[in-house]
Formats: structure tokens, C-alpha cells, sequence
């Protein structure tokens, strides 16, 4: 898709009431001190997110969280034109990234300056902010971020 | 499956509304009430009730209370949403062919809109379970999610925008042949495009409207139904299921292998297979359409056309349009009609196949495939005329 969105929101986060359970604190204490933790079985080596007891390959209950290393890619994304939320001022973009070690995440999406075309596959970076509880930044391409809206650039086609 | 012994013969609606004004226990009873006349049978008789929800209505056995039923023994209160449509039309075929109940209430009702909306607008979110890790970026609702799903089949596939307007603007003239019909504009191609984006990919027009009202549908074993006011509609098949992980919520998506296929081809796969029945069987298609996305998606699951092309089918002229080659929500849908979580389909195909539909009815129909459902989960009727 052409990108074609003016300056968007930057809201720090969603500040209405999140849950925490015993699979998702260890995810929210590695953003914490700015990791993103998944489960990796110790038996068969897959890995999980979003967490849950048991292994979905193999079934053990023998899974840890380790610090995901590798350069993510676009997985997909939207662009939010109508908030739901007044924590969530609209518009703002979400980006959904996949690791090679085959989990997705969800982050709100930065696009940057140079970038005049998003497509699934592209590398991006990530950053972790500071939220009322932290969360994933996906970047994708350099420079300043996203001040696209001339007004010669296509509206999207969807 | 059920073959002669289950079927449907009476259907009661509320209206549709964007504030009802009423509680969703004296909207289910209303539809209860008006189901029971259709059939013709002796409300009190009634000894089942099976109620679907998403947290958001009444209980199975309220709704016993109210209609003061004699021996309800048979009360099921099932924690889902459009998923189970057509599954709990299931659960009632199940009952009543083996004995449980002999004639059983399915009921969907609720304050879609005036109350709890399912596309959260306006509301206080908790977010638990897999929304934690959405809500905490932002993705906090329902076509939020969806829209995720269809970006990624958009760069993959490429389909022509037209492929949505065509759904919206085709399900829209149906609903205009719809009294009960909220939606009731006409729409036109252009009309579709102006609408605002609201989650990008989705416009609004993409998205169905909540709404407040209720529906009954009486299940009842075969030996009953032939003593009834209308001709019967037979439940031939229903099946439940979908991907092999179907999520630890509604809201479990990441972990998927792949957001272009949805519930619709293996549960399609395992109704074919043990009814022998192919998609060209079929008349009508009531297809399950919180959003225009959802409809691409089932389609190629139910085998209308293959991966990635359904775009191109919705396009022609003659589909999905009444008196076209293969009509489509000839009710117009969740888009059109309104949001009463996809029991809606099971009845319009109900009354189309009684050929009760006035000027929207397919000429002898006979058999109608329901589809419920959009994401990882859902369920499919075929409805076959006694």
C-alpha cells in the first residue's frame, strides 16, 4: 500500500484496565527492562507467544522465557482513522511483526520519512517505550517519523 | 445426520432497533412468544431452551421462568458468539432426535447497540487473555482485528477494492427487499467509496451495524413437525469446528498459521464428507458477514471459489444478487439487516425456504447453506424443505 497518512498520533498507550496472569507476567517484566520474552520449549525447541501452559508441538509443560534476537518483519498492519478509545486518539497505526523464530507481536507502528510504500516481508526495528505499562514500537524505514502527507500521494486503494 | 428427524418450524423476531428500550430477557420472550405462534404450538409445551452470547443477554433458564414452561428440562446457556449459530441450532437437532427435549427455543437476544457493543466503542475495556498484549497497542476491537486479518490478504492476494463495495452495495439491495432490515439506504459503488476509513483497510461500510432485538427459532423432532402450521425445514446437516488451533479466546490470532483462511474449509471438508453433499447443491447462501472481509474468506472455505479469488466472484454480475446465479444474504446480512449474531442467516434461510420471502424469494429453493463465524471457529447448516 501507498502510504499516505499525514502526521499520525503517538499515543503512549492504552491506559484502561489490563490483565496480567501467571503466562503473561514473565512477557511484561522482560519489556520491562526492555526484552520481549516468548516461551521456548526446552524439549523440542518451539517457540510460543502469545504464552501458554503447555507446549502447542509437543505438549510438555517444560517451557521458558527467552529473549527473542532476531530481525522481525512486517507481518501486517492497520491504521486506526476512528478511535475507540480516548486513551487511543486516532489516527494511529498497529503493526503486527513475525520473527524467524516463527512468533508474531503486536506494535504500534512508526513509519518513517523515507518510507513511501509498506509491504509484508519488509524488516523493521524495534524499540520498546515507556507506557503506563511498556510496549513495542515497530519502526520501518529511517528518518523522521511519518510526516507523509502530500497531498499527490495516492489515497489508499482498500 | 439429522435427515427428517430435527427440524425447524417456527421463527419469531423482535424488531430490530438501535434502542429497544427493553431488557434482553423481555426481548428473548417477546421472540420466544412469536416463534411459538408461528409454529403453532402450545408455548408451554416447549420443554428446551438453548441461549448464545457473548456475556452480553439473559440466561436459558430466565427465559423457562417468563414463559412459564411446564417441564423445561433441557437449558443450555453457551458462552459464544457468531461462531455458534449455526452450532446451536445443532445442539437443539441433538436434543430433540435423542430424546432430551421434544421441541427446543434458540434464542439470540441482546442490546447490541445500546448496550454492551461488540465493537467497543465508548465503553470500559478490561482487557484479559490475548487482548492484554492488543489492547496494549491499541488493537482493542473487533474490526480492528479483522481488518489485520484482511491487510494481510490484501498484499497477498491483491484483490480489487470493488471486490468489498460489491459485497456491501449488493447485500445493501437485498436488505431494501427487507422490512425487517435496518439498512435500507440504497447504496451505490460510489456511496461505498465515500464511506469514511475506520480502520484501514476497513471502511465503514465494511462493518456491520450492532443492533438491539432478539430472535427464536423452534426446533422440534420430526414426529411434531408434520402436525405444524408450515412446512417444515429440515436441519440435514450441522457442523462445528474450524483451524486445529482454535485459540485460547476470541482474541488468540497471532499464533495462527496464516490469516487467508478461516474456520470455513475444514469444517466445509467434514460437512461434504459426511453428507455427501457439494457446494453445488445449494440455492441460497446465507454467509455469516460481521464484516465484507469475512464473507472473501468463507467463500473460498466453502469451496465457492479458491484461495485468493473469491474477489473475483463476488464481482460478477449475477452473484449474490436475488434471481442471480447464486444468491447471497438475501436478507443482507449482518451489514444490512442488523447484528443479531448470525441466528438471523438460519432464519432468513428458514423463511426463504418455506418461500415466505415476498419479493425477495428465490424462486424454488430448496436447499440454503448457512455459514456462522468469521475467525478461527464457526459452524455451517444445510437446510433442506420437508
Amino acid at each position: 500500500m501507498e502510504w499516505s497518512y499525514g502526521k499520525l498520533e503517538t499515543p503512549s498507550n492504552f491506559v484502561g484496565e489490563l490483565e496480567t496472569d501467571p503466562d503473561s507476567a514473565p512477557f511484561w517484566e522482560g519489556l520491562a527492562v526492555g526484552e520481549i520474552r516468548v516461551q521456548h520449549c526446552n524439549l523440542c525447541g518451539t517457540y510460543r507467544f502469545p504464552p501458554g501452559p503447555f507446549c502447542l508441538n509437543c505438549g510438555s509443560g517444560r517451557q521458558v522465557y527467552v529473549a527473542l534476537n532476531s530481525t522481525p518483519r512486517l507481518f501486517s498492519w492497520i491504521v486506526v482513522n476512528r478511535s475507540t478509545h480516548e486513551d487511543m486518539p486516532a489516527p494511529y497505526a498497529v503493526a503486527v511483526v513475525e520473527y524467524e523464530e516463527g512468533v508474531r507481536l503486536p506494535g504500534a507502528l512508526r513509519v518513517h520519512a523515507d518510507v513511501r510504500k509498506l509491504d509484508i516481508g519488509m524488516p523493521v526495528k524495534i524499540t520498546i517505550e515507556t507506557g503506563r505499562r511498556p510496549f513495542i514500537a515497530v519502526h520501518v524505514g529511517e528518518g523522521e517519523e511519518c510526516n507523509l502527507s502530500s497531498a499527490d500521494r495516492q489515497y489508499p486503494r482498500m | 445426520m439429522f435427515g427428517p428427524k430435527a427440524s425447524i418450524s417456527g421463527v419469531g423476531y423482535t424488531p430490530l432497533t438501535r434502542a429497544s428500550g427493553k431488557t434482553p430477557l423481555q426481548l428473548a420472550v417477546e421472540a420466544s412468544r412469536a416463534a411459538a405462534e408461528d409454529a403453532g404450538i402450545e408455548l408451554a409445551s416447549i420443554d428446551g431452551v438453548v441461549i448464545y452470547g457473548l456475556h452480553d443477554s439473559t440466561t436459558a433458564a430466565a427465559i423457562a421462568t417468563e414463559l412459564r414452561l411446564l417441564n423445561p428440562r433441557w437449558t443450555v446457556d453457551l458462552v459464544g458468539g457468531g461462531h455458534a449459530a449455526c452450532a446451536v441450532i445443532g445442539h437443539a437437532a441433538a436434543a430433540v432426535t435423542t430424546g432430551l427435549a421434544s421441541s427446543v427455543l434458540v434464542v439470540r437476544a441482546a442490546n447490541g447497540r445500546s448496550g454492551r457493543r461488540l465493537g467497543g466503542v465508548g465503553e470500559e475495556v478490561r482487557a484479559g487473555g490475548s487482548s492484554q498484549y492488543l489492547a496494549n497497542v491499541g488493537l482493542l476491537t473487533y474490526p480492528q482485528q479483522m481488518a489485520m486479518w484482511a491487510r494481510r490478504y490484501i498484499e497477498q492476494f491483491n484483490p480489487a477494492p470493488e471486490a468489498y463495495a460489491n459485497i456491501a452495495v449488493k447485500s445493501r439491495a437485498n436488505a431494501i427487499k427487507n422490512p425487517r432490515a435496518i439498512m435500507r439506504t440504497p447504496m451505490t459503488m460510489d456511496d461505498y467509496f465515500a464511506s469514511p476509513m475506520v480502520a484501514d483497510p476497513f471502511r465503514l461500510f465494511d462493518i456491520c451495524p450492532e443492533s438491539d432485538g432478539a430472535l427464536a427459532l423452534l426446533v422440534t423432532g420430526g414426529d411434531r413437525a408434520a402436525d405444524l402450521r408450515h412446512v417444515p425445514v429440515l436441519i440435514e446437516y450441522v457442523e462445528h469446528g474450524g483451524l486445529s488451533r482454535p485459540g485460547a479466546d476470541l482474541e488468540d490470532f497471532l499464533g495462527l498459521e496464516d490469516l487467508s483462511r478461516n474456520f470455513a474449509g475444514p469444517v466445509a471438508r467434514q460437512m461434504y464428507d459426511r453428507s455427501g453433499l457439494s457446494i453445488n447443491d445449494f440455492d441460497l447462501l446465507e454467509i455469516y458477514d460481521c464484516f465484507t472481509h469475512t464473507v472473501l474468506l468463507t467463500l473460498e472455505g466453502i469451496g465457492v471459489a479458491p484461495l485468493g479469488q473469491a474477489a473475483e466472484w463476488v464481482c460478477e454480475p449475477d452473484t449474490m444478487t436475488l434471481g442471480g446465479s447464486m444468491p447471497v444474504n438475501t436478507h443482507g446480512g449482518l451489514l444490512s439487516e442488523g447484528y443479531l449474531m448470525g441466528l438471523s442467516h438460519v432464519a432468513e434461510a428458514v423463511l426463504q425456504l418455506r418461500g415466505q420471502c415476498g419479493e425477495r424469494q428465490v424462486p424454488n429453493a430448496q436447499r440454503a447453506l448457512v455459514t456462522a463465524g468469521a475467525m478461527m471457529q464457526g459452524s455451517l447448516a444445510a437446510l433442506v424443505k420437508g
